[in-house]
């Protein structure tokens, strides 16, 4: 055994066969994967791995272990598995203790279980899509596991002193070897046996880490958390497809592994370690479940690095985990929702399977169980709300897919995700595109605009096959028949996006629809809007549109479009009541007022109330490029167009002018917020096009009056207040008065700030300007001056360094202010610039 | 105000010599420690000084300019005199170390500590051991009663109302509530005294509020005409509403007083 010291869990024991496994590059690669991918350029300190992760599911895997042993040797029962007819029972006691022995496997399960993670695995997977295979599905994951076998081997061959021997083939597999084929399963066979069998027993003590016995036990141990692995998707599926059951032919890691072992006369090691589905299950619940190793880890140490005040109690979370005998199928019938499954499909876990709950019968009755349950269900939502659904992280993403799309990655185009890029780490990911791109714009400014693309033209590069993996050839080979002109566009587009993603230059959003957003004409709300553009393709058009109506060039605008969450993953806990002289009872946490409905009645309701908070953190955002923001009206309009116009399938409401999806007035409000609050605005036109906006409120035209305050604000260079202050005026009817003496005002203004030691913000300032511009305005100049003074000399009066103050100095100032008006017989509008001053009260 | 404080004001109050009706604040502050008091037109409404001499409170006032003495206490306004007690209350939340006053660690801070201030302001102007006399002379407390006792003690009806809702007095069905209006049918509960604990509060009146199940008597009281009655069915309780007062009052406020059946 070794130490690793760890932040989170302080020493963990790690054993020689982990290390043996953590040290090849497989798993090194998991360095270079951020955990919560570009989150950490919201979070800083979110920086943490997958490697970081994977070591902590360890900890997590011997807490949940453990309890498991404990509490299944509390008490003994039987339990059932396999199908109906030819079911077995096992005691509880002879599970406590295979599980003890197993436990190394276990934790391989969860050392091994993100190993098949591509980089920006979310926004490369889950975002656009535009890998074949989930990173959980059986194929993909058995690839993953041949190349770490083929990495293991060939380092322990090499530290043995066989490297000169060492097959081709695998030699790559030394530093990854991801842009190559794996070897035939029988070389690694016989490499596997030689180690086992020929490596003399002085050589094997003083070079490897393990004895010369414990490696068959390892590569035993590996086949067996590995062949488990491939049975994760499908155990915790809604439905079953072929795509995730795993063959019943044997992979080529397990080929390889068994072969070997049987040639070196070690078969019976196989099946000592062998992955039994229905009685082994269990062993994937603890990795990959709903309350799993993996969740307990993750929701700790995200938030830890997140830097969020989120926790819950792990030793709670854990302690009541135990094991029952469980029958998915029927359970969902019983529940009326039969369990689904793709035709000719077999589910491997038909049948009793042994599986997780959590007990809510430990020596005693523990109705606080749920409780922490619900705690963690918290923790997790907050995570996600504050953390993983970031609208800067969000736009991130975005820019990313975006990138990876007109870099040619649509499904529509059909070209392949080169493999190699799946084993790269984020930030190499990011430099070889850019790297690429950077060739690719080289070579292509060197043709004239309206060449095409063509197998002449590339046959000029002759480089492209050679470096990056070939694809930059790739790229262009999808590109044939393209003017070198576009291609050039498209491609440059992509690289000022990356450009954009690795400066932290991300857009801004302009429009956004939230769940409660509905259309009356379309009949239709968020949940058609987000079927809609989950679709990659789909928001890669609309993106495009959008630009097109809008005037902006390409790769500027950005949507997101995340899936509608929902808690399933913990509410689908097990819960078990074992009573005394009672009949087990099963049920999950969503429906836990079955067990007892006085007592748990509130938490059911609880659980529905937080997946419907799930539902309602999704939202579609368009962001957009920072310089366009001037055109701000002009994007948000023709993102509502392009949106309702995808929706309107039919083309029921082509001619209407007015069709198009509302904005979420809140962003619309924050934008106008931003707008005024900004010291001045990039130009006098987006002054002039606020101005227009609200003159279309006023009386649908363009009136001498509206003109001539329009030039007034272009001319005068006005600030947000008194743009409001002169528009406030034009709506009540009359002519746009001349404005306050500016030099009154900001004398005033600037008297109350006397008052402050620290200076407030500009957006209470403005308060100050925008509550008092209207009375001062209506007053005679003798008047203003008289206020000034009079507030002068009350700042004057108060003593300094006092210890205590009533309120807070805002209020005092501005209740101090509204005092004097009203002394001098200027009436303040009691609402006026309270949006901007925000703290302000009145006291009496 | 804790049971140590209240002690330690009750303490003040007996050894200063201020104890009386009504209370005088310059024995009080000068057993707090305070070496002068001054009246000026400044922005808060008034402020504490501390010096390692002891501490100087500044009262905000329109009439007085410069210190004040004892001989001028009578001609303060109430609010001036509130400001004054709020003040000295700042006092208490001080600790003596190394000759000069330092904030106490124990002392809160912020908003809460203008809270206790306030409450630490109303308990000196209004002390428990007279009010609890006054109340044990009075078989029914009404509107009057407050007024004159307000007279009495030289502060606004509001912290009479606010000092009998914190002294533990006998049951009763009497309510008495100083409404603030701010419009023809909405107003806000400046203070309210109930001597039982059976309805709550709501700080807040709504225009036109319906009357049912969750309605509180202070809702209730509102819309009051002399002798009408309403049933809050929740309770099976009938209010019924003895008198509406606004004289002696400042313009928008009024009392209201009722009984509970």
């Amino acid at each position: 055994m070794k130490r690793i010291r760890t932040v989170l869990y302080g020493d963990q024991a790690v054993s020689l066969a982990e290390l043996e496994v953590l040290h090849t590059p497989s798993l090194q690669r998991l360095y270079g994967l951020k955990q919560l991918g570009l989150t950490d350029r919201v979070f800083i300190d979110a920086s943490h791995s997958r490697l970081h992760h994977v070591v902590g599911v360890l900890a997590q895997v011997d807490r949940l272990v453990s309890a498991i042993v404990k509490n299944l040797n509390r008490r003994p029962i039987d339990f059932r598995i396999g199908v109906k007819a030819v079911h077995k029972t096992i005691s509880s006691r002879e599970v406590a203790k295979d599980l003890e022995k197993r436990r190394q496997v276990v934790r391989f399960i969860g050392f091994l279980h993100d190993l098949t993670h591509a980089p920006f695995g979310h926004t490369v997977e889950d975002e656009i899509g535009v890998l074949e295979s989930k990173h959980d599905e059986p194929k993909r994951q058995a690839d993953a596991f041949y190349r770490l076998i083929c990495q293991l081997s060939g380092w322990l061959a090499v530290e043995a002193g066989r490297g000169p021997e060492l097959p081709e083939g695998v030699r790559v597999f030394l530093g990854g070897g991801h842009r190559n084929e794996c070897p035939d399963a029988d070389e690694v066979a016989k490499l596997i046996a030689t180690l086992i069998s020929a490596v003399p027993d002085e050589v094997a003590a003083a070079s490897w880490r393990l004895s010369k016995s414990e490696i068959p036990v390892l590569f035993a141990q590996l086949d067996s958390a590995m062949s488990a692995l491939l049975h994760l998707e499908v155990l915790h599926a809604d439905k079953i497809d072929k795509k995730i059951v795993p063959d019943k032919e044997p992979y080529p890691f397990q080929v390889a592994i068994r072969k070997g072992l049987s040639s070196a006369g070690l078969s019976g090691i196989l099946d000592e370690w062998k992955f039994d589905v229905r009685r082994d299950a269990y062993m994937l619940d603890i990795v990959g479940n709903t309350v799993c190793a993996d969740l307990l880890d993750y929701a700790r140490r995200d938030s830890h690095y997140c830097g969020l005040r989120l926790s819950y109690d792990p030793e709670r979370a854990s302690e009541n985990f135990t094991l029952i005998s469980w029958d998915a199928s029927r359970y969902d019938f019983e529940k009326g929702q039969p369990h689904s499954k793709e035709k000719d499909c077999e589910d491997p876990f038909e049948g009793w399977c042994l599986r997780t709950a959590i007990s809510l019968v430990s020596h005693k009755y523990r109705a606080d169980v749920p409780g922490e349950l619900m705690n963690l269900l918290n923790t997790r939502f907050h995570l996600y709300e504050r953390a993983i659904f970031h609208p800067t992280k969000c736009a991130s993403g975005a820019m990313l897919g975006t990138a990876l799309q007109l870099i040619g990655w649509r499904k529509s185009t059909g070209l392949a995700f080169p493999t190699h890029l799946r084993f790269l780490g984020d930030d190499v990911f990011l430099h070889e595109l850019r790297e690429v791109l950077a060739l690719l714009q080289f070579k292509l400014n060197t043709l004239s605009p309206s060449t095409p693309i063509d197998e002449q033209v590339i046959r000029t590069w002759p480089e492209l096959g050679i470096v990056h993996g070939q694809l930059g050839l790739d790229l262009l080979n999808s590109r044939k028949g393209d003017a070198a002109a576009d291609v050039l566009l498209t491609f440059r587009a992509a690289s000022d996006i990356l450009n954009r993603v690795i400066s932290r230059r991300f857009a801004r959003p302009v429009f956004r629809v939230l769940p409660s957003s509905r259309d009356p004409k379309l009949g239709a709300g968020a949940e058609t809007m987000s079927d809609m553009f989950i679709v990659a393709d789909k928001r890669f058009s609309a993106e495009r549109e959008i630009e097109k109506i809008a005037g902006l060039p390409q790769g500027s605008v950005f949507i997101h479009c995340p899936r509608r969450q929902t808690a399933k993953k913990v509410a689908n806990v097990l819960l078990v009541q074992r009573k005394k002289n009672e009949a087990e009872r099963v049920c999950k946490l969503r429906h836990i007022s079955q067990l007892d409905a006085d007592l748990f009645g509130q938490h059911e309701a609880a659980v529905q109330a937080v997946e419907q908070m799930y539902r309602s953190m999704w939202r579609l955002v368009v962001y957009v490029n920072p310089e366009h923001l001037g055109k701000v009206a002009d994007i948000s309009q023709a993102a509502g167009k392009v949106l309702f116009r995808a929706l309107d399938v039919h083309g029921q409401f082509e001619n209407d002018p007015d069709a198009q999806w509302k904005n979420d007035p809140h962003l619309e409000e924050e934008i106008s917020q931003r707008l005024n609050d900004a010291d001045g605005f990039p130009d006098v036109s987006a002054r002039k096009r606020i101005i227009e906006a609200i003159s279309d409120e006023l009386d649908g035209g363009s009136t001498p009056a509206l003109s001539a305050l329009v030039d007034r604000v272009a001319r005068e260079n006005l600030d947000g207040a008194q743009v409001r202050g002169a528009v406030a005026d034009l709506m009540k009817g009359g002519e746009a008065t001349q404005p306050a003496d500016a030099s009154d005002l900001s004398a005033l203004v600037e008297a109350a700030l006397t008052y402050f030691e620290v200076r407030p913000s500009p957006g209470r300032i403005k308060g100050l300007q925008a509550r008092y511009e209207r009375p001062f305005r209506a007053a005679s100049p003798e008047v203003r001056t008289r206020v000034v003074e009079q507030l002068r000399q009350r700042i004057a009066d108060t003593p300094a360094g006092l210890a205590q103050h009533r309120g807070t100095k805002m209020n005092e100032i501005v209740n101090t202010i509204d005092a004097i008006c009203r002394d001098n017989g200027i009436a303040p509008d009691p609402n006026a610039g309270l949006d901007l001053l925000r703290r302000r009260k009145d006291e009496e | 105000m804790n049971g140590a404080g209240e002690l330690r004001l009750a303490s003040l109050l007996l050894k200063s010599g201020a104890l009386g009706v009504p209370v005088s604040l310059f024995r009080l502050a000068t057993a707090c420690r305070v070496i002068s008091v001054s009246a000026r037109n400044m922005i808060p409404r008034g402020g504490l000084q501390p010096t390692r001499e002891g501490f100087r409170v500044f009262i905000r006032s329109t009439e007085f300019r410069g210190e004040l003495d004892a001989s001028m206490e009578s001609r303060l306004p109430h609010y001036e005199r509130f400001s004054f007690a709020h003040e000295l209350a700042h006092t208490l939340y001080y600790e003596w170390i190394l000759g000069g006053p330092r904030p106490a660690k124990t002392a809160p801070v912020g908003r809460r500590l203008e809270d206790a201030c306030d409450v630490a302001a109303a308990r000196m102007l209004v002390p428990t051991e007279i009010l609890e006399a006054k109340i044990a002379r009075n078989a029914e407390i009404s509107t009057d009663d407050i007024v004159q006792w307000a007279d009495d003690f030289r502060v606004a009806p509001d912290t009479i109302v606010r000092r009998l809702s914190s002294v533990d007095t006998h049951k009763t069905n009497r309510a008495i509530l100083l409404i603030k209006q701010s419009g023809a049918h909405s107003g806000e509960v400046k203070a309210a005294w109930y001597g039982s604990e059976m309805f709550s509060l709501t700080s807040a009146l709504r225009p036109h509020q319906r009357l049912d199940d969750s309605d509180s008597i202070w809702n209730v009281g509102l819309r009051a005409g002399v002798g009408e009655s309403w049933r809050v069915a929740r309770f099976g309780r009938t209010i019924v509403c003895k008198k509406v007062r606004s004289e002696a009052l400042r313009p928008g406020r009024f009392f209201i007083e009722a009984t509970v059946d």
